[in-house]
């Protein structure tokens, strides 16, 4: 699948696992991105095209709403699909995430079909 | 609970610890703490074993090939923030409230409970150790 996927997680181990799961769903390992927060994923989304974020949320440096914010604010990056992958159930913060632009939301812990199925889904529609 | 998001997250098969709780010499901890309608932590204490077993388990790897202190630490601190995100989900009976801090990894020595708190224990073990958490509820602000 000719997608790029940035992942935006604090946890290496659990990027790594995500990856895993990007790959399974048909993306080459070349276009899967990685960044530790969302300052990072800013940093990426300057130099790379990028269909699809999975973004946790509870991040240091830069957390995934301010970086939904930073998104909403650049026009650029309007087509960008974004999917919090996270542990939370705040539901007023789950509300903001989706009035930012937020597609889905997948609560960890995740089983791998469950990651799988909802990248084809939102690249599917993208295509 | 906990056994639940093992196999979910990890795919680690765990069962209900029988007999005293394991001793803690030896464990890693992490730590996270959630605010909201109320305010507690979570505290876990896995055995070397444990952590070489869930950080291979998430990696695709096995657990010789694991860095027990960067990717056995990394692992014990998702562990506790899903085990974290689930407390506070079953806290909050769907409409969600709590907000989740950030897991940390910390030494024996900062685990003591919260004076006057209310604290639940279980353990749990896996096919290469054991995981102990704490959980500490605290502060009840609508009392």
């Amino acid at each position: 699948m000719n997608c790029n996927v940035l992942i935006v997680d604090d946890s290496p181990i659990l990027r790594t696992a995500i990856r895993k799961v990007v790959r399974l769903a048909g993306i080459e390992d070349d276009r899967i991105h990685e960044a530790g927060n969302g300052r990072e994923a800013l940093d990426v989304l300057e130099t790379v095209w990028v269909d699809l974020v999975l973004l946790d949320l509870n991040m240091p440096v830069m957390d995934g709403e301010q970086f939904a914010q930073e998104v909403r604010k650049n026009a650029d990056l309007a087509d960008v699909a974004v999917v919090v992958v996270s542990t939370e159930g705040n539901l007023s913060r789950l509300q903001r995430m989706r009035d930012l632009g937020v597609i889905e939301t997948l609560r960890k812990p995740f089983e791998p079909e469950d990651l799988h199925r909802l990248i084809g889904k939102v690249l599917g529609v993208k295509k | 609970m906990t056994i639940s998001m093992l196999e979910r997250a990890a795919m680690v098969l765990a069962e209900q610890a029988e007999g005293p709780p394991p001793p803690l010499e030896g464990c890693r901890f992490a730590r996270i703490s959630y605010r909201g309608p109320s305010e507690g932590r979570l505290v876990l204490a896995g055995t070397e074993g444990f952590v070489r077993e869930l950080a291979a388990s998430l990696l695709g790897a096995e657990p010789e090939e694991v860095n027990v202190d960067s990717q056995g630490g990394d692992a014990l601190k998702e562990m506790a923030n899903m085990v974290g995100g689930s407390v506070i989900m079953a806290l909050s009976g769907g409409a969600c409230e709590f907000s989740l801090g950030l897991p940390e990894l910390v030494a024996e020595g900062d685990i003591a409970g919260i004076p006057g708190a209310g604290t639940v224990e279980c353990a749990v073990s896996t096919e290469f150790g054991t995981l102990r958490v704490r959980w500490d509820e605290a502060l009840a602000k609508a009392a």
